[in-house]
């Protein structure tokens, strides 16, 4: 995240500083500011200033002083737990996309090769803390693919050999298998069916399967041009912090979802259009599927299971009068009951549903804000 | 240039910065970034923590054409500091560049 200017700059630093739990800021903003003072004198403009000083996060994260890895996860365990609404492990929230890049050693996008030493003791850090991240299992995976490579040739070759000497015995191919290369191999056994037109039917699944296995040796190369593909959503971070105005004070909030109102104000909204998809697919889904569906088998269940046995019941064993008498006299005094249960309900109903339509609208607001 | 490497030269070009002669945060960021590839905000995190260690002190300058300006100096700590951390940088890049020797000419 790279801020545009020195607002920006500024209050991006407070927020990452007060989610990571770094106190002492003041001194922190008086620094930075004399710099932007310092620079300006020097010519060069805010934007320029914020590009030269980097990413936010990455500064924040440097005032937490500890060298260990092991150490920093328990650390930001820990202040996670202490801050259940701030994520310094979950994904999607704090995680810069150049720090999941230089997680992976070999996934060194042209964004990071201008960083700098402090930059690096921390992307150190985030790569113990954030080892669940889909993005860094994505650059995880990319990384042991070089090594399954080259096993995959040896798994292939006797595979190969044995595929082509139950089909063919009587061909002495073994011997071209295991010198040529593998992506010639691969149209052999396509080409002796070719050549042997009567057991046709049976290689089919021969030259499937090696194609499969083939296939390993061509994927080779695939993992080196693998990690930079993050790289093209990296406007889509940048975009992504674009708020106007004064840094807001953030309190210590944890009794309140971790939202104010006040967070937001004097704050353009920023419409983080993922979030707020996937806002509104958890609404579509809980307010109209989940809860009609819910209520209606509540429903049912109440009036035809509960109340249709039990008239069923006695009608059978107590005869029609007694049903009749029975009933009335039910409907007379049970009405009252229930009518009492009924509205103990509805209130809890309605207490819930207003909890559920308050979170709802909180969450678009944090969506929208990208809070 | 390696990020573990520069992660520990960092705080040696600082103090070595500031032992010829007292800067101000802008000037010492300016510095350093000119003869090594820094993201110039993480050198502030590095001068608190240097100062919170007694390795630097700041003092305050008030001067007449703009707003006070914060100067960074070495303390007599961080002179030690200073000497220990160059004796060990010496000593590490002439033993690595005597393994590189070695390795080329066996290369050869």
């Amino acid at each position: 995240m790279t801020a545009k200017n020195k607002e920006d700059f500024l209050f991006n630093l407070h927020n990452e500083l007060h989610r990571i739990g770094v106190e002492d800021s003041k001194d922190i903003f008086a620094d930075f500011e004399e710099h932007f003072r310092a620079s300006a004198e020097q010519g060069y403009t805010e934007e320029e200033t914020c590009a030269k000083l980097g990413d936010v996060k990455e500064i924040a994260r440097s005032y937490i002083d500890i060298e260990s890895t092991m150490i920093n996860s328990i650390v930001a365990n820990a202040i996670e737990d202490s801050r259940p609404h701030v994520s310094l492990t979950k994904p999607g929230r704090s995680v810069s996309l150049s720090e999941k890049l230089t997680s992976a050693p070999a996934a060194e996008a042209p964004v990071d090769v201008e960083e700098s030493p402090k930059t690096e003791i921390i992307t150190e850090q985030p790569t113990a803390i954030r080892e669940i991240t889909p993005e860094h299992i994505a650059a995880e995976q990319a990384a042991p693919a070089p090594t399954a490579a080259p096993a995959a040739p040896i798994n292939a070759a006797p595979a190969q050999t044995t595929n082509a000497n139950n089909v063919f015995p009587v061909i002495p191919f073994p011997q071209t298998d295991s010198t040529q290369e593998s992506s010639q191999r691969t149209i052999t056994p396509e080409h002796i069916a070719a050549e042997q037109p009567a057991p046709s039917s049976i290689p089919m699944p021969t030259g499937g399967s090696s194609n499969e296995i083939h296939t390993a040796p061509a994927a080779e190369p695939m993992p080196a041009p693998e990690p930079p593909q993050p790289a093209p959503e990296q406007p889509k971070e940048d975009q992504k912090d674009e708020h106007k105005g004064h840094i807001p004070f953030v309190d210590n909030d944890d009794g309140k979802g971790g939202f104010k109102w006040s967070d937001i104000k004097g704050r353009t909204p920023n419409v983080n259009t993922s979030k707020l998809i996937g806002q509104i697919c958890i609404d579509v889904f809980v307010l109209s599927w989940a809860l009609p569906l819910l209520a209606t088998l509540i429903w049912h269940f109440l009036t035809v299971v509960i109340f249709g046995l039990a008239g069923f019941a006695i009608s059978q064993f107590a005869g029609e009068s007694v049903f009749h008498l029975l009933s009335r006299i039910f409907l007379c005094g049970g009405l009252f009951s229930l009518c009492a249960v009924l509205g103990m309900l509805w209130l809890k109903m309605i207490k819930g549903f207003f909890h559920i339509i308050k979170s709802a609208v909180i969450g678009h607001v944090k969506a929208i804000y990208d809070l | 240039m390696n990020s573990q490497l520069k992660r520990g030269t960092l705080e040696l070009c600082v103090l070595s910065t500031l032992d010829g002669g007292d800067c101000y945060g802008y000037e010492l960021v300016n510095k350093i970034s000119q003869c090594m590839h820094v993201t110039e905000g993480t050198i502030y995190p590095l001068m608190k923590r240097l100062k919170e260690s007694d390795t630097i002190d700041s003092y305050i300058v008030e001067s007449s054409e703009g707003p006070p300006r914060k100067y960074y100096k070495l303390t007599d700590t961080g002179k030690e500091e200073l000497e220990r951390l160059k004796n060990e940088w010496f000593e590490f890049v002439d033993s690595i560049n005597n393994l590189l020797k070695g390795v080329v000419n066996n290369d050869s």
